[in-house]
């Protein structure tokens, strides 16, 4: 370069803005560089530009710089910190993007960037993508593994229900658990499930039924809406929230086709609160059911052991053992019945015996009776009523009489003689 | 969500069916002593009316979780 290319160029052009100036204006590196910054930033003061994300840096400050490229060209961006914060997803390269914001030239740097106001991920939602993205990272981190997965008790007796107070999905809870089993209770922490405040009400009522305690299964969850609606379920905070909370959560968002970040991480996915409801909350009339036959088996049970016990008593019962004393009582039954036979034929004996022995001594006697020898001619003297059986007791002068056989003599004693 | 399972409370339904069962298996299994069955079985009738009381319990309000300044937890009706 010399002196001479800058003083002769401005006479080959006629239409030059200043063609009575030979001056040939000369600027700092910093005007002309500012004078480059007007006319880009006054010329795109808003544009969008669809891109491949490459050189992705993310500064320690919280500004992320990329390069925005395709197959031809490629243009630097920034996002200052303010506007990182508020993405949902964040950036990866190999990505196609379409970014919103104003051309700008860095004067330090000397080229030209595009400040971002809005990054949106071509193809896909960006909340989709937001979805895949913290999906993608709390499963590397083993949120959702299986082992983590608590199980859901058979038999609750109180039910937390994180929801909105207002919303059907509480209605359906309520009215679903009346039917199933009316005796469970229900114990409603009110929160946002959507808008500004929704992460913070549903992290805090995660946390107070943890702290609690007094709940036996968690269902969290809303009825059906947009991705925007239902938004709040698939946020990192609410996840991690679930995650550590130790009573087994069922999550019932939306309808059956919406999944969210909260039912990966909850220890059990139901596709509606009422389904949900289901999952925790027992039929009573199968339980009846179930406490019928616990209750049958057990007096069938009952009953069986006391047949068993009794079979076997009356078995032992059987036994020679068992019957010994049985069989001596006979025996000394039999005896006594035989004793007494015998002492009875001895009566019998004995009576027959001195019935002949009377006869025996009646006939003795007869033979002995003095009337007999009266029969045979001898007589009997009485005096004064008595049997004079010697002379010398018979007194004379006096009527005696004498008794014969077959009858009686009055006589007069004369005279005794010896 | 890390496994961190509480506590069974002694007399929940659910302890109390699962000792009913026990029994019931119990003396399924044949070979209990005449006394222990009687014991057992008292036991277990005694359970069945326990859980039928906490079936035939009356329907319960929906209540709500209310925290209060000192971080204390109370259960109020629902309005």
């Amino acid at each position: 370069m010399t002196m001479d290319l800058f003083s002769s160029s401005p006479r080959h052009s006629k239409d030059d803005d200043e063609p009575d100036s030979s001056e040939i204006k000369i600027y700092s590196v910093v005007e002309i560089t500012r004078h480059i910054k007007f006319l880009i930033e006054e010329s795109f003061p808003s544009l969008v530009v669809r891109g491949e994300v490459s050189n992705l840096t993310r500064h320690s400050s919280g500004h992320i710089y990329f390069t925005l490229k395709d197959e031809m060209a490629q243009i630097k961006c920034v996002i200052w910190r303010s506007q990182a914060q508020q993405m949902t997803f964040s950036l990866n390269e190999g990505m196609k993007f379409l970014v919103r914001g104003k051309l700008s030239l860095y004067e330090k740097g000397g080229y030209y960037q595009i400040t971002v106001s809005d990054i949106q991920p071509e193809g896909i939602g960006e909340l989709q993508l937001a979805f895949e993205q913290l999906k993608k990272k709390l499963f590397a981190e083993g949120l959702f593994s299986e082992e983590h997965k608590k199980p859901i008790p058979e038999f609750p007796e109180t039910v937390g229900i994180i929801s909105s107070p207002t919303g059907a999905a509480v209605r359906d809870i309520v009215s679903v658990c009346r039917r199933r089993m009316p005796s469970v209770q229900l114990v409603l922490a009110p929160v946002k499930v959507q808008g500004d405040g929704a992460v913070d009400d549903i992290v805090r009522a995660v946390k107070d039924f943890d702290t609690y305690g007094n709940i036996d299964v968690l269902i969290i969850g809303r009825g059906g809406g947009s991705i925007e609606d239902l938004w709040a379920f698939n946020d990192e905070k609410v996840a991690r929230a679930i995650y550590h909370c130790s009573i087994p959560t069922i999550s019932a968002v939306g309808h059956e086709i919406d999944y969210t970040i909260a039912d990966f991480v909850a220890d059990v996915r139901a596709a509606t609160p009422s389904a949900a409801t289901e999952m925790a909350v027992p039929d009573e009339s199968e339980v009846e059911q179930q406490l019928a036959n616990l209750r049958y088996t057990l007096i069938q049970n009952m009953e069986n052991t006391i047949g068993y016990y009794r079979d076997r008593l009356n078995h032992y019962e059987e036994r020679y053992a068992f019957r010994r004393p049985e069989n001596i009582i006979e025996q000394y039954r039999q005896q006594a019945d035989d004793l007494e036979r015998r002492i009875s034929q001895q009566v019998v004996h004995c009576v027959r015996m001195n019935g002949q022995n009377l006869k025996h001594l009646e006939n003795q006697l007869r033979t002995l009776n003095p009337r007999n020898t009266l029969k045979r001619g001898y007589t009997i003297t009485h005096q004064r009523n008595k049997v004079v059986q010697r002379l010398h007791h018979l007194t004379e002068k006096e009527p005696a009489t004498i008794e014969f056989y077959d009858g009686k003599s009055e006589i007069e004693i004369r005279k005794n003689s010896r | 969500m890390p496994k961190k399972t509480k506590s069974e409370k002694t007399d929940s339904f659910e302890h109390s069916l699962k000792k009913l069962e026990n029994i019931v298996q119990t003396l399924e299994s044949g070979e209990t002593p005449l006394d222990e069955t009687l014991q057992k079985f008292e036991e277990g009738m005694k359970l069945v009316q326990f859980c039928h009381g906490k079936l035939n319990e009356a329907e319960k309000k929906l209540k709500i979780l209310v925290k209060d300044k000192n971080g204390d937890y109370s259960l109020k009706d629902e309005e």
